[in-house]
């Protein structure tokens, strides 16, 4: 399936767009993320990028995602890198 | 019900501080976040704030919850957080806790913000004066909040 993933933070250094699309193979976010390497090892940027994404966690507009949730197409999907407010 | 806003206008102090207005409340702690001059004594010409909207004020609100459960249930409380370009000297949060006494509305106030800088999605580009910038390292997200 297709999703579109909503980028903050530090990834909008190495992405042009506010979000990326992305290949997913399975429904849960395990599959999210080795696409969402696969994503990054196609860029200059690649070590950063997996990096960043190793310490970052997925969520939608109402919770933190865990490994084994099950996301859909319609899935609102965000990566959040850790975070600095205040 | 903790009143929570996350906007890019800025905060209207005066506005906010006198919004607490319930008389039964003797103390009202306010904190004010402005951007700083200096990091780590290098100059500091503005900070772009980014947040993922819908869950910060969610996060935010779990947060006041937690305050409220575990200090005084008879608090009033009020964020204000902004998001956009800010410059130095500008306010990018402010907190208000009003209780019955000091000690409560203290204690709520550093509770909120704490907490905030560790678990709300909400990030930090500075912006340096010449002309260098860069995303803050933050604290990592635990998937079990």
């Amino acid at each position: 399936m297709n999703l579109t993933i909503s980028l903050f933070g530090p990834f909008k250094n190495y992405f042009e767009n506010d979000s990326i699309c992305i290949e997913v193979e399975s429904g849960d976010i395990r599959a999210v993320k080795r696409a969402l390497y696969k994503s990054a090892d196609r860029t200059k940027s690649a070590p950063k990028i997996r990096s960043l994404i190793s310490v970052s966690v997925f969520a939608d507009d109402n919770k933190i995602l865990h490994d084994n949730d099950e996301i859909s197409e319609t899935s609102r999907l965000s990566l959040l890198p850790p975070v600095c407010g205040g | 019900m903790p009143n929570i806003k996350i906007c890019s206008k800025p905060i209207d102090l005066n506005r906010f501080i006198s919004d607490f207005n319930n008389t039964s409340h003797g103390a009202v702690s306010i904190f004010i976040g402005n951007v700083r001059g200096t990091n780590n004594d290098i100059a500091v010409s503005g900070i772009k704030y980014d947040s993922h909207i819908p869950l910060a004020k969610k996060i935010i609100n779990d947060i006041c919850n937690e305050a409220i459960s575990t200090i005084d249930t008879n608090v009033n409380i009020s964020i204000i957080h902004r998001v956009g370009e800010l410059k130095v000297g500008e306010t990018s949060v402010a907190i208000g806790v009003s209780s019955t006494h000091r000690e409560e509305a203290f204690r709520v106030s550093k509770y909120i913000i704490d907490e905030l800088k560790k678990r709300v999605p909400i990030w930090k580009e500075e912006h340096y004066i010449n002309g260098k910038k860069e995303w803050l390292n933050g604290t990592q997200l635990n998937q079990n909040t």
